[in-house]
C-alpha cells in the first residue's frame, strides 16, 4: 500500500468530517444564542447542501479534467475559511454565508476523496481503500459531537466560541494533510476532448439503480446531525 | 437515526438506552467498513448492494414492532451494520460503473 498518499488521504478525511460535524452542530447553538426562528435555522441548514449542489456538476467536471488533488486543496482551503467566517462574523448572514462555503468545501473534498480511493488504489484495491476511507469518515462523524459534549458539559448551550475555534484549528490541520496529497499521472489521453454527457453517464445501465439506492441509504446519515441537536440539550 | 429518540420516548425508554442504542448502531456501522473489502470479494457488488439495503430495510422494520429493548439492540446492529455496507457499497458499485475519466462528473451526480 501507498503510506504516503493514503495516510494522509485518510487523515484528511477523518479531519474534515470532524470539522464539519462539529460546526454544524455548533451552528445550530449559535442560532440559539442568536435567538433566529426555526425558519431562519432551517434556511441556514438548507445553505449547506443546497448551494454546494450547484457547483457539484462542474467541481465533477474538474474532477475528470485531472485536477482531483488541486479541488481537494481548495475545498480544505475553502472549509478553513467557513471556519474563520464562524468565528470571526458573528451575525445571520455570517451563519448562513459561512455555512454555503462549509457546504461547497466538504463536496469538494468528499467527491475528490471518494475517486481518489479508486484513482490511486491500485487495481483490486478500490474495495479496501473505500472501506477504510469511510471508517475514517466515521471516526470522524463520531468525534464531533463528542467534542461539542465535552466543552459543552452540563451547559443548556455550549461555549460556541471555542467551539468554533477548534474547527478553525482542525480545518487548518485539514488543509495541511491535503497539501501532502499530490497530483498523481494524468489519466490516460480521451479519444475526444468532449466530456461525456450527463445524459450518457446517466444511462449507463445500473446506474440510475445506484442513484435511487444512493438517495436511500444515505438518508440517514445526512439527517443525523439533527440527532445531536436535538438529543444534546436533554443528555447529561 | 433521526427517530430513534422519539421512537425511544413513545416507548418510555430512558435517554441513555436511546443514547446506547445509537452507539451499538454507530460500532455496527464502523465495524461493517472494516469488513467491506472482504464481503465485496465473497458476494460480488452488486449481491452485497442489493442484499445489505434489503437487510438494513428488514432491521428497521423489526424496529417499528414492539419488540423488546434486548432485541431492539440487535435490530439497530443489523441495521447499523447492513446500511455501512449498502453506502459504501453504493459508493463502490457507482464508481466501478462510470469509466475513468467520468468518475468525477458520475460521482457528482
Amino acid at each position: 500500500m501507498n503510506y504516503r498518499f493514503v495516510i494522509p488521504l485518510m487523515a484528511t478525511a477523518f479531519l474534515e468530517q470532524t470539522v464539519v460535524a462539529t460546526a454544524r452542530i455548533t451552528t445550530s447553538y449559535r442560532a440559539l444564542e442568536l435567538g433566529l426562528s426555526a425558519v431562519w435555522l432551517g434556511a441556514i441548514t438548507a445553505a449547506f447542501a443546497i448551494l454546494p449542489m450547484l457547483f457539484a456538476l462542474r467541481v465533477g467536471r474538474a474532477i475528470d479534467r485531472g485536477n482531483d488533488v488541486r479541488i481537494a486543496w481548495l475545498g480544505a482551503a475553502l472549509e478553513m475559511a467557513a471556519c474563520a467566517g464562524f468565528y470571526l462574523w458573528d451575525s445571520l448572514i455570517g451563519l448562513f454565508v459561512s455555512t454555503a462555503i462549509l457546504g461547497i468545501g466538504h463536496l469538494q473534498l468528499v467527491i475528490t476523496q471518494q475517486v481518489l480511493c479508486t484513482r490511486r488504489g491500485g487495481p483490486g484495491a478500490t474495495e479496501r481503500m473505500l472501506g477504510n476511507y469511510m471508517v475514517a469518515n466515521a471516526v470522524g462523524q463520531g468525534v464531533g459531537p463528542y467534542i461539542v459534549g465535552w466543552l459543552g458539559g452540563g451547559a443548556r448551550i455550549p461555549p460556541t466560541d471555542a467551539l468554533f475555534l477548534v474547527c478553525l484549528a482542525t480545518a487548518v490541520l485539514t488543509f495541511a494533510f491535503s497539501l501532502l496529497l499530490r497530483p498523481g499521472k494524468p489519466l490516460p489521453a480521451r479519444a475526444s476532448a468532449k466530456p461525456l454527457p450527463v445524459r450518457e453517464i446517466a444511462s449507463i445501465p445500473g446506474i440510475r439503480v445506484i442513484f435511487f439506492l444512493s438517495v436511500v441509504t444515505w438518508r440517514p446519515r445526512i439527517s443525523s446531525w439533527f440527532t445531536c441537536r436535538c438529543s444534546a440539550p436533554s443528555g447529561r | 437515526v433521526v427517530y430513534l429518540p422519539v421512537l425511544g420516548a413513545e416507548r418510555a425508554l430512558a435517554a441513555d438506552a436511546v443514547g446506547m442504542l445509537l452507539a451499538v448502531r454507530a460500532v455496527a456501522s464502523m465495524l461493517s467498513r472494516f469488513l467491506f473489502a472482504r464481503l465485496s470479494e465473497l458476494m460480488g457488488r452488486w449481491r452485497l448492494l442489493v442484499s445489505s439495503t434489503l437487510g438494513g430495510a428488514g432491521c428497521y422494520i423489526a424496529l417499528a414492532v414492539p419488540i423488546p429493548l434486548a432485541v431492539m439492540h440487535v435490530a439497530i446492529a443489523g441495521a447499523g451494520f447492513a446500511l455501512g455496507i449498502a453506502v459504501t457499497s453504493s459508493i463502490a458499485t457507482l464508481l466501478s460503473l462510470a469509466s475513468a475519466e467520468a468518475r468525477g462528473t458520475a460521482n457528482s451526480l
